[in-house]
């Protein structure tokens, strides 16, 4: 269950207006290491600990240099940039995205007059949720999902991240087993596919879209099954429990070295935006959008730490880019407006 | 072997120097059984706790009762050598349970640790180890050494608990020093003419819950009122939300969050100010979260304050039954315990518990009964000319109110639907009472939300949707001057909170207008709207969203004004808005420029910042090195003086530069 940013389930006391504005109700923090230190005997180890671990933060330079009570009062400071938060849809653990995404945010901090921040959610609902709600002020989300937020409250894709090649797109990929005697997608017809969610792009729309393509009816299929994400999707195959499935190109390609070879490969499709509401000011989304447009294609190989779907660099990215992606979901039917939430 | 308590010949110190000590050596059991544990539970949860310290008498009374106890064990065992085990136990219970606790702490630490604490044997085990103790150590306790060191333990015990607690007490708990919680202090009356509002923000009401409470005798006792099924929230969580509804504006990311909302409560930009400025006296009875957001309110109570009272028993109560539940071992808590006294618990309430955080009250509790307060309040104030201000966490998460808004001791979660009913059942109470008052026809009334819940009406049943809530929100409105004939009317106009300032503006504006106007939703331009210190993009928005747009702008110079921010309106914010339909504005085109003001490096390179030195040259200025985990290395995270402020060669100029994480 993510726990990423469920406000739903947070008691009211937490997040309430004296705490946003930040006005100190709280006991004194030496209070409180006094305390632990006389509560129980366990609880001493941590308060030497912590003794041993304050003594020279309290002494040292960037300490003295960061005290506010030292600072003149008229200053400019960062802290009082307008915060932006920018919200990721991402299936593993947060530390391992904070740490990959936190560039980007330095990027952005560095080549814009505001703060930014990075969200993450492992759910693209609650990261649509999380844009309308505007705990976000920008959202990487899939095409489908944006589409989604357009249709419902008003989005703008302001950027579309580039691939290993340099270009705005993406591809989907059915996987198979290396030793899989399947060579085309019409040999999948009575055999097992695995695909993602209804709101996945590249593991739900378009493969169904390729399937139908090749002929090859949801009908005719032995078995199909929705799991939750590309990884799961991937492992499944590479398992044997599914003679077949349909990922994002950067997953398939993870998965090649440990035994997955690419049936099929999909046109290419423009790749998933960042997405800003459509009533955040003009001037906020040039300035974002400026500042990500200033990392190309060039520059990608300073940023090898940077995480893979983003390192490469952005286009820009319009309402029309993503039409043909709007045509599949109408002609179709099958698209991830209410009714998908409806099926499931 | 003698000793200060057993010892049958004449006395040869004083009687103080000889009960003294005994009597300290009597204190760490209590202290340790009941003090400790108690004040440690109440400690961690004061606030929620609503900071009654009186919740901690049962455990005084304990800890006197065991003390009592200890006492007469000591003069017993004086004159018969058979109460000296019993005696030992006593002397030993302390320090058996400072090891259980010690013990229980390692729970998760330590494999296997759980044996002594959560199974049946562990709980054989320290009763064994009691009777062990007291069997080996029972000769030695009485030795004058062992005792003057329990006394000592006892004196250290005492000092420490009752340092904490009183310190907590005396420095840390919030005292109510503003008379503004006073309901019954007289205040110069409000105008005579101008009728009473009525504004009411039930937090998280999801336009679908009203709609699943709504019944043909509900729709008939809210008559009068018009319903806006269409209507939006700006924002999904309270403050922000709180921050548009009140200055009418939506944030504009030209300042912070945290200064948007601060402005909203205590600035030009909140509407509070202009109902003050007309001579509305103005209540408010709100969550005790709104701490320092008083300003512009004549009488401030909050729900915590208001109900304390009815809060004590309850709180008393839920931290009797933490208490219990954290210091029973989990053996015969999960035997016994959990399934007596806890069975009204869920699993959200058990994992409170776990975590030592019951909520004994909630704040939708709180909230209910510090409602109840304000409508027996609102009986003696004044009838005209003021302005009250009401804000409820219902039907807000958690759900604990019944449809009636009873409810159980810090647990029992009911339904969202009821907790809806809840919520309903306020607003016809209330209503009622003004109809009682002959308040109802004059005053204007709104209820509203500050963003929705996270459901969803599907096929016509309330369900849990995959956001985390919709910004879909209830909005009533009953205008002044209108009766309760009739039913609700429902006007499917879409709306969203920023309207409320127009709505109470103009309805102020209008009042006593013959003939009465018509309502401000349905006619354009009902009023001027505020559009000074907003960005002109900001400004426009404004303009254009309550019918008008911008006329003549003019530049002028500024330094307290950012750049392209308004300086002023005209027509002035507030005014009738029917003569007009442009609003010209002047506008900051920021400070003077020159070669001695100092510009703006934060969020730039510290080599930019060199070398702007090394070309001003300038004798007096400083780069500190700080450390901030967010920004890069080496960029500039605030100088001073700020950025337009004039400098001379003699300003001493600050920066300071990200040193690396």
């Amino acid at each position: 269950m993510a726990r990423d940013l469920d406000i739903r389930n947070t008691a009211w006391e937490n997040y309430n207006i004296a705490s946003f504005l930040r006005i100190k109700t709280k006991r004194s923090g030496v209070f409180i290491l006094f305390e632990s230190m006389m509560r129980y005997p366990n609880r001493i180890a941590p308060f030497v600990f912590a003794l041993g671990m304050a003594f020279p933060i309290a002494c040292s330079d960037s300490a003295k240099g960061n005290d506010a009570a030292d600072r003149p009062q008229n200053v400019s400071s960062l802290a009082e940039r307008p915060l932006i938060s920018i919200g990721f849809m991402h299936p593993v653990g947060l530390v391992i995205t904070t740490k990959y995404r936190q560039p980007l945010m330095d990027h952005l901090i560095l080549h814009t007059r505001y703060a930014f921040r990075a969200l993450f959610n492992t759910d693209s609902e609650k990261t649509v949720g999380m844009l309308e709600q505007r705990l976000a002020e920008v959202c990487h989300m899939g095409v489908v999902s944006y589409l989604e937020a357009d249709s419902e409250f008003g989005a703008i894709p302001l950027v579309r991240p580039l691939n290993r090649d340099g270009e705005p797109v993406s591809y989907s990929v059915f996987v198979t087993p290396q030793a899989s005697p399947l060579r085309s997608l019409g040999e999948l017809k009575g055999r097992s596919l695995a695909l993602g969610s209804y709101h996945s792009t590249l593991s739900h729309l378009i493969p169904r879209h390729e399937l139908i393509r090749a002929g090859v009816a949801l009908e005719e299929l032995g078995a199909i099954e929705y799991l939750e994400n590309d990884e799961a999707i991937a492992s499944a195959v590479l398992e044997g429990r599914f003679d077949a499935g349909a990922v994002d190109e950067l997953v398939a390609r993870r998965y090649e070295e440990k035994g997955l070879r690419a049936l099929h490969v999909s046109a290419p499709i423009p790749s998933a935006p960042l997405v800003a509401r459509a009533e955040l000011p003009q001037r906020v989304i040039q300035s974002v959008r400026d500042a990500l447009l200033l990392l190309d294609f060039d520059g990608a190989k300073d940023r090898e730490h940077w995480d893979e779907d983003l390192r490469y660099g952005f286009a820009p990215a319009s309402a029309a880019d993503y039409e043909p992606i709007r045509k599949i979901i109408e002609t179709s039917g099958k698209g991830c407006q209410r009714s998908c939430h409806l099926a499931e | 072997m003698t000793s200060p308590i057993f010892s049958e010949g004449p006395p040869t110190v004083g009687l103080l120097d000889r009960l003294l000590p005994t009597l300290l050596s009597l204190t760490p059991t209590p202290v340790l059984l009941f003090v400790s544990t108690s004040s440690d539970i109440y400690l961690r949860n004061q606030s929620l706790l609503q900071f009654q310290y009186r919740v901690l008498a049962p455990f005084a009374k304990l800890s006197l009762v065991t003390l009592v106890i200890g006492i007469l064990l000591a003069a017993l065992s004086k004159r018969h050598r058979a109460f000296r085990p019993a005696m030992s136990v006593y002397y030993l219970t302390g320090p058996v349970f400072l090891l259980f606790a010690f013990f229980r702490g390692l729970q998760g630490v330590l494999p296997g640790i759980h044996v002594l604490y959560g199974t049946a044997i562990g709980l054989a085990f320290w009763p064994f180890l009691l009777l062990i103790a007291t069997a080996v150590l029972n000769r030695r306790l009485h030795t004058p050494s062992i005792v003057r060191a329990f006394a000592v333990f006892g004196m250290i015990l005492l000092a420490y608990e009752g340092g904490t607690l009183l310190y907590n007490i005396w420095f840390l708990t919030p005292r109510t020093t503003s008379t503004k919680a006073d309901v019954t202090r007289p205040l110069p009356s409000g105008s005579q003419t101008l009728p009473n509002i009525y504004h009411f923000v039930f937090d998280a009401y999801q336009t679908d819950l009203l709609e699943h409470t709504l019944s043909e005798e509900t729709q008939r006792a809210l008559g009068g009122f018009t319903y806006f099924p269409n209507n939006r929230a700006e924002w999904g969580w309270t403050p922000m939300s709180f921050g548009t509804f009140l200055s009418g504006r939506d944030y504009f990311y030209d300042r912070t969050g945290a200064e948007f909302v601060s402005a909203a409560f205590d600035s030009k930009a909140s509407f509070l100010y202009w109902l003050k400025s007309l001579g509305y006296e103005t209540v408010a009875f709100v969550p005790g979260g709104w701490i320092g957001q008083d300003t512009f309110f004549d009488r401030f109570v909050s729900h915590d304050e208001a109900a304390k009272d009815d809060l004590l028993p309850l709180n008393t109560e839920a931290l009797w039954n933490l208490w219990l539940y954290s210091n029973t071992p989990a053996a015969l808590r999960d035997a016994v315990v959990r399934r007596h006294w806890f069975a009204g618990l869920n699993e959200e309430d058990m994992n409170l518990l776990e975590n030592g955080r019951l909520l004994p009250s909630s704040s939708p509790v709180t909230s209910y009964l510090g409602f109840e307060r304000m409508m027996e309040a609102e009986r003696n104030l004044s009838p005209t000319g003021r302005y009250t201000l009401v804000h409820v966490i219902i039907p807000h998460y958690p759900l604990k109110l019944r449809a009636d808004c009873s409810y159980s001791v810090g647990s029992a979660t009911t339904e969202a639907i009821e907790q809806a009913q809840c919520a309903l059942k306020l607003i016809l109470d209330f209503t009622s009472l003004l109809k009682d008052l002959g308040r109802f026809d004059d005053s204007l009334i709104l209820v509203h939300g500050d963003h929705g819940g996270p459901y969803r009406t599907e096929n016509e049943r309330l369900v849990i949707m995959g956001r985390n809530r919709s910004l879909d929100t209830v909005l009533l409105v009953k205008p002044m001057g209108v009766s309760a004939r009739g039913e609700l009317e429902k006007l499917d106009l879409e709306t969203s909170l920023l309207i409320i300032p127009s709505i109470i503006m103009s309805s102020v504006t209008d009042a006593g207008s013959r003939p009465p106007r018509a309502a401000p939703w349905s006619r354009s331009r009902a009023v001027v709207p505020l559009v000074e210190g907003e960005l002109i993009e900001s400004a426009e928005r404004i303009l254009r969203r309550n019918g008008f747009s911008l006329g003549e702008t003019r530049d002028i110079e500024s330094s307290q004004y950012a750049a392209g921010a308004v300086i002023s309106q005209d027509p002035p914010a507030y005014e009738r808005g029917d003569d007009t339909t442009e609003v010209s504005v002047l506008v900051s085109s920021g400070p003077p420029k020159g070669p001695n003001v100092m510009p703006d490096f934060v969020g730039r390179d510290v080599a930019e910042v060199s070398e702007w030195l090394r070309q001003k040259q300038l004798p007096s200025s400083v780069i500190h090195k700080v450390s901030n985990p967010v920004v890069p290395e080496g960029m500039v995270v605030s100088q001073s003086p700020r950025a337009g402020a004039k400098t001379d060669g003699n300003t001493e100029i600050v920066f300071y530069v990200n040193a690396g994480n």
